[in-house]
């Protein structure tokens, strides 16, 4: 619930100060034209008018007690959630993103691989490695072997070589 | 004819008969799979796309798409789970056979039928679409503008007891669609002084984060498990005999007309056609007792209505560029990714994407049925697969979607971010569709709507418009649009009304 009010608040001043920051950075339109600032105002002018009517139901639905209760449950709730598997779950995927072209395609799928399956309950380590091995490789062949799509092989120097040797091994279609 | 030929020589190519069996396979796949919906196939389906012209790859997304939307009626049959949310009316009947030893004919009935739909929709598409076109190249501007906006106003109908929220999402999507350079000027917008937004939202990773990326990370937070029926492992699909088959033949064509024509319904797409198509032949049935015990009818009615829906939401999207949904959204970004214009002129000036279109579709219903049959008989083995496997697993996948978009890391952690603003989206019950349909249409709303009022010119911006609304077909389109638009506020409030009375 607090989680709910709090993403509206927050996506209402963020519409507020994207219409104030439209109107100051683009030059005005004359009174007859639809300029390029006027139809992200409108857009906003519609989101503030939507999210505020959000807002107003989310008091009517919710009574202030309920509402004050789950705030004061808010903190107790993030520290829960940043315990979570979700959370974990959360931070592995932005990192894979991070880390996927610096290291490279091969090592950031595999160990990825290993540790979202570790973190979905799968306990077995030497099953979880070798499906982790058998799917990067089915993937690389798969798409840039047989497809084409390019795949990131790393910054990192032997990292880079390390792909490139593997590529190596790879008899070219 | 020509038209039916050229497409057929596209499809039976070699190399691009192959990958349409590899689509069809995936998608009955990817379908069958509780967690992966019709929309993330089509989405796991665009890496595979990278290096094939625009023709092959509309045809091989489309194979996934109608497949997908089979294979999610196995689940369904099955294990009482719909594997894509149109499924959804195929357990009710589907999954009682399957209690009572008829999971065979079941599964038997359900391919068949959606084969038909299919097909018949594919013709539909074929049929129509360049009527259509014909009728769309006298448009201007304004036209456009109204039809685009046709696809807008359905945002009220995506989810009737969530309106406010679906319009909130829908505007989020707009706005997206606003940052970088504006579509007529190429003035900077809402990039907040940074180069990397000038280029605007790349629109693939964004639906890849939303619909693949966000799916894992609600497993990840409450993980499903599934029981088969019996689990004797013995799932093989039973083709119906004649007898069954005739006493399902007016359902069939029934459905697939109602399919067809919701498809071609800008935002509704396979899940109310088999809604409908199921409630429509209960209520037109001698037995209708009988459905929701495990009855023929029952998984022929939404089977067919669903697959008929997927080759109506390929003809605004062929004819005029307006997709009719999340599926055709992510087709069309993947033409644009392509380079390829969409609108009125595509199939003017390359017919062959009607052509290619409807041999795909019309190929791959026929071969679904083989390749379901064989899906079903290691179906079991299949489910098998823990999540543990499978989740990271699709989360590669769409990364490697998301990387070859443009070769660069933004894009994947573009998709990242997507997928986590995905889940917020659902944990604050805001409308991830209407969020993308925003993204999609914005561009063509905004530049047509623009370019419509520079040339209707006016005083005053308000009589610009007024002048807008008078043009015949923009003004009654637009009519459409309100009414649609509103329909479902007031709805309610009728009925309240009447009920206090």
């Amino acid at each position: 619930m607090a989680i709910e009010l709090i993403v509206n608040v927050l996506l209402l001043g963020f519409s507020i100060f994207c219409y104030v920051y439209v109107g100051s950075t683009m030059p005005e339109s004359a009174v007859n034209e639809l300029g390029a600032e006027q139809w992200p105002q409108g857009i906003l002018i519609l989101l503030i008018i939507a999210i505020l009517y959000n807002i107003f139901k989310f008091f009517r639905k919710n009574k202030m007690d309920e509402i004050a209760a789950a705030f004061q449950g808010f903190p107790a709730a993030i520290v829960d959630f940043l315990k979570s598997k979700l959370f974990i779950g959360m931070v592995l995927v932005v990192v894979m993103a991070m880390a996927y072209e610096p290291i490279g395609f091969m090592l950031t799928s595999f160990v990825f691989l290993m540790a979202y399956g570790y973190l979905l309950g799968q306990r077995r380590i030497g099953f979880l490695v070798l499906t982790s091995l058998l799917i990067t490789v089915i993937l690389y062949i798969g798409f840039s072997v047989f497809l084409g799509v390019m795949l990131p092989r790393g910054q990192v120097s032997f990292l880079r070589e390390f792909a490139l040797f593997v590529e190596s091994l790879i008899p070219a279609f | 004819m020509e038209l039916l030929t050229s497409g057929m020589a596209v499809v039976f190519q070699p190399t691009m008969f192959l990958l349409i069996i590899l689509a069809v396979f995936l998608g009955t796949l990817f379908g069958a799979l509780p967690g992966v919906s019709a929309t993330m196939a089509v989405t796991l389906g665009i890496p595979f796309t990278y290096k094939m012209d625009a023709v092959s790859a509309i045809a091989f997304l489309v194979a996934i798409y109608c497949a997908s939307i089979t294979g999610g009626g196995m689940t369904a049959i099955l294990f009482k789970i719909p594997g894509v949310p149109s499924s959804a009316p195929t357990t009710y009947d589907g999954y009682p056979m399957a209690q009572r030893g008829e999971a065979g004919k079941a599964l038997g009935m359900q391919l068949v039928c959606s084969a038909i739909g299919g097909m018949f929709a594919a013709i539909c598409m074929l049929l129509l679409s360049p009527q259509l076109t014909q009728a769309a190249l006298s448009f201007g501007p304004s036209e456009l503008f109204a039809i685009s906006f046709m696809g807008l106003s359905i945002l009220t109908s995506l989810e009737t007891d969530n309106i406010c929220r679906t319009i909130i999402s829908g505007l989020l999507g707009l706005l997206l669609a606003c940052i970088g350079l504006d579509p007529l000027l190429g003035v900077p917008r809402l990039t907040f002084g940074t180069r990397l937004l000038t280029s605007g939202i790349e629109m693939i990773p964004v639906m890849i984060g939303f619909f693949a990326v966000t799916e894992v990370l609600k497993q990840t937070s409450k993980p499903s498990k599934l029981t088969a029926v019996g689990g004797n492992g013995n799932m093989s699909a039973k083709l119906p005999s004649l007898k069954e088959f005739l006493s399902v033949k007016w359902i069939v064509a029934r459905c697939s007309v109602v399919g067809t024509i919701i498809g071609i319904l800008p935002g509704a797409g396979a899940t109310i056609a088999s809604f409908m198509c199921y409630s429509m032949e209960q209520k037109l049935s001698k037995h209708p007792e009988k459905f929701g015990t495990g009855c023929l009818d029952g998984i022929a009615a939404p089977e067919t209505g669903n697959n008929a829906a997927t080759g109506g939401a390929m003809v605004p999207l062929l004819s005029l560029g307006i997709p009719g949904g999340n599926a055709a959204a992510i087709m069309m970004s993947a033409l644009v990714l392509k380079g390829v214009t969409m609108g009125p002129l595509l199939l003017i000036d390359q017919p062959q994407f009607l052509s290619a279109t409807f041999a795909s579709m019309f190929v791959s219903n026929i071969i679904m049925v083989f390749a379901a049959i064989i899906i079903a008989k290691v179906f079991v083995q299949i489910l098998k697969i823990p999540y543990s496997i499978l989740g990271p697993t699709i989360i590669m996948m769409a990364t490697i979607g998301a990387y070859a978009t443009k070769n660069t890391a933004v894009d994947v952690l573009l998709m990242a971010v997507s997928g986590l603003a995905g889940f917020l989206f659902v944990k604050c019950k805001f409308n991830s569709s209407a969020m993308i349909l925003g993204l999609v249409l914005g561009t063509i709303c905004e530049s047509n709507l623009r370019r419509a009022v520079t040339i209707v010119q006016g005083d005053t911006l308000a009589q610009a418009f007024l002048n807008l609304a008078k043009r015949p077909v923009t003004g009654i389109v637009l009519v459409v649009c309100l009414v649609v638009l509103v329909w479902p506020v007031i709805k309610p409030m009728i009925a309240k009304q009447k009920a206090e009375k």
